[in-house]
């Protein structure tokens, strides 16, 4: 038996080594991976310092989905803005800002907006290191009757959900304050899938919602800067309750959630 | 065999801290460098293979011998490996419990932001599961740290294993503690009784494929989502588990003979120094457990 474990370790050694080889190939050469259907732009962070460096700037003829997609390669703070001239829906300013560190291979930081016709533009702040750092976009052009109804949200007008969503909840909230109140709880019998609007006007004060489980679920549903549109947020819940809770503070404006199950 | 041809639990102790230790340390460095899967490799094969390995070869000890590196009948193996997947289910059961009572007593982790493991990663962890740890754990726990308790108390021997085997694995979480001790137990029982390492290797295999191809199908979350049917999967494979291994054809005779050859010397046996490794690894690893709860409080 000796002989055959030794045969055994001996032999995952090498198919180890080989594949630590391969991981390691593949890594270096897919580190920074942005998917084919996307535009792209590639920065040296070596060349120099950066700060706010316009990457690139689009000009939008019509209503459109911005997909944004981010991956680099060194570990360092780096920041990337979105600044538009036009609205974008669901937030209160014109500017979305991330921080980016280390992410390649699998990882990366993407995210969708739908923004009005204009200009919108794409800047860097970053030291000067070793890596890279890529931005890919993609811009599609919005089914009308659909940016219609999210336009009408985007001015206040929250009664409009989605085809085959109802409502289940919705405030006005006129100075209130509260606290992780819950306002509506789903039991999922089985692992089951859902589909969640939250929509949030404010005049003043901050609110938001969150979907909270009961060990260690947990999830942001809506921002009271950057997400003030959840739309048809698709979740598969595992067994379980799940409470649906909202936190104001002085504020003025109103708030609807939909659920679809 | 020759009683100076086997481990001593001082040797046993010291190794055990010394791997624990640099178990930790090592994956703390590589894991981010390396990845999970070439990590888990050389956790196997360097901190937890190559000691055993290394002592024995410089003691010029028979390794067959020493740590039974024999293959039992079919009818053992084949007991084995089926009671190594029924007991998975229990110990399965036993995590999920634990998890949940810290995750609701105490604070859950925070997830890591870790990528998802690459393919190759990926194959590696694989057969790093089901073939490496099999193999490399139970030549240092069943073959080195039980043959030296064996020395001891040859009846007991397994059962400190054990002890000691699922301390180990709170450096997979606190979670993870008593089900290892549970399938520690199982597998030093079979190397006990059968005096072949190749049982409890087959025993570990199976639970470890359960593991990965069930146990990553398998996703509770929340304190009142055990379902009925974990509950009855975990007795009946508790139960078919434990009659399976009474049915194990045994050659305990010889063991508790040499168990009864070491009683007479077993207070030498166990050393000053022996015992202040086995507190210090003690020590470290309720340390370890420590963090994690600090962690799960938010507190670091």
């Amino acid at each position: 038996m000796k002989k055959t474990v030794y045969a055994i370790l001996i032999f995952c050694l090498v198919i180890g080594v080989c594949l630590t080889v391969l991981d390691f190939m593949s890594a270096g050469k897919d580190g920074i991976s942005v998917p084919s259907d996307l535009s792209k732009v590639v920065v040296e962070l070596n060349e120099k310092a950066r700060t706010d460096e316009l990457l690139f700037t689009r000009e939008l003829d019509v209503p459109s989905i911005v997909d944004l997609y981010i991956q680099s390669d060194d570990n360092s703070v780096k920041y990337i803005k979105l600044v538009s001239e036009s609205d974008i829906l669901g937030m209160s300013g014109r500017e979305v800002s991330y921080m980016v560190r280390s992410a390649e291979g699998t990882s990366y930081i993407s995210s969708s907006f739908v923004i009005l016709p204009g200009r919108y533009s794409v800047y860097l702040t970053s030291e000067q290191t070793d890596g890279r750092i890529a931005v890919g976009y993609r811009e599609t052009a919005m089914d009308t009757s659909e940016f219609e109804r999210l336009y009408k949200i985007h001015r206040g007008d929250l009664y409009n959900p989605p085809e085959g969503y109802t409502e289940i909840y919705s405030v006005d909230l006129a100075g209130k304050s509260c606290k992780d109140e819950v306002v509506y709880t789903i039991s999922a019998n089985g692992t089951e899938g859902i589909g969640l609007s939250v929509y949030t006007y404010l005049e003043k004060g901050t609110a938001w919602v969150d979907l909270i489980g009961e060990a260690q679920s947990y999830m942001g549903l809506g921002h009271p800067d950057f997400n003030r549109i959840c739309d048809k947020l698709e979740i598969a819940l595992q067994r379980g309750e799940y409470e649906i809770r909202l936190n104001c503070e002085d504020a003025e404006g109103r708030v609807y959630i939909f659920l679809k199950r | 065999m020759n009683k100076h041809q086997t481990p001593s639990i001082r040797q046993a102790n010291i190794m055990f801290f010394v791997t624990a230790v640099v178990t930790l340390a090592g994956s703390v460095f590589f894991q981010p460098k390396l990845g999970i899967g070439a990590n888990l490799w050389i956790n196997e094969f360097v901190y937890i293979l190559l000691p055993p390995l290394a002592i024995a070869g410089a003691k010029k000890w028979p390794v067959e011998d020493v740590y039974r590196l024999k293959v039992t009948s079919i009818k053992n193996r084949i007991i084995s490996f089926l009671s190594g997947l029924c007991m998975w289910f229990f110990a399965f059961y036993l995590s999920t419990v634990a998890r949940m009572l810290l995750d609701g007593k105490i604070g859950v982790l925070s997830a890591s932001s870790q990528a998802e493991p690459s393919v190759y990663q990926s194959i590696l962890l694989l057969i790093g599961m089901i073939v490496l740890a099999p193999i490399c754990e139970e030549i240092f726990f069943r073959g080195f740290v039980q043959k030296a308790y064996e020395g001891y108390s040859g009846k007991y021997g397994f059962v400190i294993t054990g002890i000691i085997f699922g301390a180990y694995h709170v450096l997979n979480g606190i979670s993870e503690v008593l089900p290892a001790t549970i399938l520690g137990l199982g597998m030093g029982y079979l190397v006990y009784k059968t005096g072949s390492l190749s049982a409890s290797m087959l025993f570990h295999s199976a639970a470890n494929m359960c593991a990965v191809f069930i146990g990553g199908a398998i996703d509770i979350h929340t304190v009142s989502g055990i379902p009925v049917w974990l509950h009855i999967v975990a007795v009946a494979g508790l139960s078919i588990s434990i009659i399976l291994l009474t049915r194990t054809e045994g050659v305990a005779e010889s063991t508790a003979i040499i168990d009864e050859e070491n009683k007479a010397d077993e207070r030498k046996r166990i050393s000053g120094t022996g015992v202040l490794f086995l507190i210090l690894s003690a020590l470290y690893l309720l340390a370890v457990a420590v963090l994690e709860i600090l962690a799960r409080m938010k507190i670091i």
